[in-house]
C-alpha cells in the first residue's frame, strides 16, 4: 500500500532531453505554415480609420484641406442665405461646404 | 487589352512600392516569429491560442509597419513582445471569437508520423508527445515560459533574460527547476492508471487546458 503512494523515479535527463526535441519538432512551424500565417496577415485590410483620415487630411488634396478655400465667400465672406454661424475668429463656415455629398466629407461632420 | 492591377502598388503614407512593404514585413515576420511563437506557446500552454496571438501579434505590425520600420531591431522585438504580452493577457480575460490560425494548421499535421514508421510506432509516438505536452502544461507558466523558450524558441538563457526582463543566473535556475519538475510530471504520468496514451489524437490538447485553468 505504501508503495502505490510513493514517488515514481523522474525520467532520466537524457530521455527527458530526447522528448523535449521531439515536441518541439512537432510544435515548430514549418516553413509552408508560417507562411500560410504571413499570407493571412499580409492580406489583412488596412486599419478601418486610416483611409479615411488619409483621405481627410492629404495634404495633396485631402477633404479637410480642399473644403476650406472652396467655401464660398472664403475670402469675400459667406454668402447670408448659407450662412450657419462665424466662429469668433471669424473663420466663416457656408452650409454649401457642410451638405456636400462627397462621402469623404461625412464622417467629418459626425465628429464635430 | 489593357493591363490593369486590382491592388494598389504605392502606400500613400510613404510612397514605397506594396511588394517592398511586403518584403520588409516578411523580413521582420521571420526574425522574430519563432521566438514569439515560443513565448505565447510557453505563457498560454494552449498550442491553438498561441497561434491566434502570433498572428494577431504580427496583424498589429503589418498595420504599423511604418512604425516599425523606423524603430531599430532591438526595439522592433520590444514592440512585437509588448503587444502579444498584453494580447495575452486579453485572451486569459476572454477569448476572441475570432477563428484563427488554426483552421489551416491543425496538430493532426504536425503528429503525422513519415511514411516509413510503422503503425506501432506511429502510435508510440504520438503517446509520447501527449505525454510530453500535457507534462509542460502542468508546469506552473513561468517555469513554462522558460523551458519553452529555449526548447522551441532556441534562445540562450542571456536571451531569455533580455526577453522576460530577469537576470540570466535566474532564467538559468528556473530552465533547471522546470527540467526537474518536467522529469518528476512524466514520470507520475507514466505511472498513472489513466495515462493519455491510448486515447485518439482530438484529446491531445484536454491536460493542457485543464492545467492552464488550474493555474489561472
Amino acid at each position: 500500500m505504501c508503495s502505490q503512494h510513493s514517488e515514481p523515479a523522474p525520467v532520466s535527463g537524457r530521455r527527458l532531453s530526447r522528448l523535449l526535441a521531439r515536441w518541439a519538432d512537432a510544435r515548430r512551424l514549418d516553413a509552408r505554415q508560417a507562411e500560410a500565417i504571413r499570407q493571412r496577415i499580409v492580406a489583412e485590410p488596412p486599419p478601418p480609420d486610416f483611409d479615411w483620415w488619409w483621405r481627410l487630411l492629404d495634404p495633396a488634396g485631402g477633404s479637410a484641406l480642399r473644403a476650406l478655400p472652396s467655401a464660398p465667400g472664403w475670402e469675400a465672406g459667406p454668402d447670408a442665405d448659407t450662412r450657419l454661424f462665424e466662429a469668433p475668429g471669424g473663420l466663416s463656415t457656408g452650409l454649401s461646404s457642410w451638405a456636400q455629398d462627397d462621402a469623404d466629407f461625412r464622417p467629418y461632420l459626425r465628429l464635430t | 487589352m489593357g493591363c490593369l492591377t486590382t491592388r494598389s502598388t504605392v502606400c500613400p503614407m510613404t510612397g514605397r512600392p506594396a511588394d517592398d512593404r511586403e518584403a520588409r514585413f516578411g523580413a521582420i515576420y521571420e526574425a522574430h516569429r519563432q521566438t514569439l511563437h515560443a513565448y505565447f506557446l510557453g505563457r498560454t500552454g494552449d498550442p491553438e491560442l498561441a497561434l491566434d496571438v502570433l498572428q494577431e501579434t504580427f496583424v498589429r505590425a503589418w498595420r504599423n509597419l511604418d512604425l516599425l520600420l523606423g524603430l531599430p531591431e532591438a526595439r522592433q522585438r520590444a514592440w512585437l513582445f509588448a503587444i502579444g504580452r498584453n494580447l495575452v493577457i486579453d485572451q486569459y480575460r476572454g477569448r476572441a471569437a475570432r477563428t484563427a490560425a488554426h483552421d489551416a494548421l491543425t496538430v493532426a499535421a504536425q503528429l503525422a508520423a513519415p511514411a516509413a514508421e510503422s503503425a506501432e510506432q506511429v502510435v508510440e509516438r504520438a503517446g509520447e508527445l501527449r505525454l510530453i505536452e500535457a507534462a509542460i502544461g502542468r508546469l506552473p507558466e513561468d517555469l513554462r515560459t522558460v523551458l519553452v523558450l529555449q526548447v522551441l524558441g532556441e534562445r540562450t538563457s542571456a536571451e531569455i533574460g533580455e526577453l522576460l526582463g530577469r537576470p540570466a543566473g535566474t532564467v538559468r535556475y528556473q530552465l533547471s527547476r522546470a527540467r526537474k519538475r518536467l522529469a518528476q510530471e512524466l514520470a507520475r504520468l507514466e505511472s498513472a492508471p489513466e495515462t493519455p496514451t491510448t486515447s485518439p489524437r482530438s484529446r491531445a490538447r484536454e491536460p493542457v487546458r485543464e492545467r492552464r485553468h488550474e493555474h489561472v
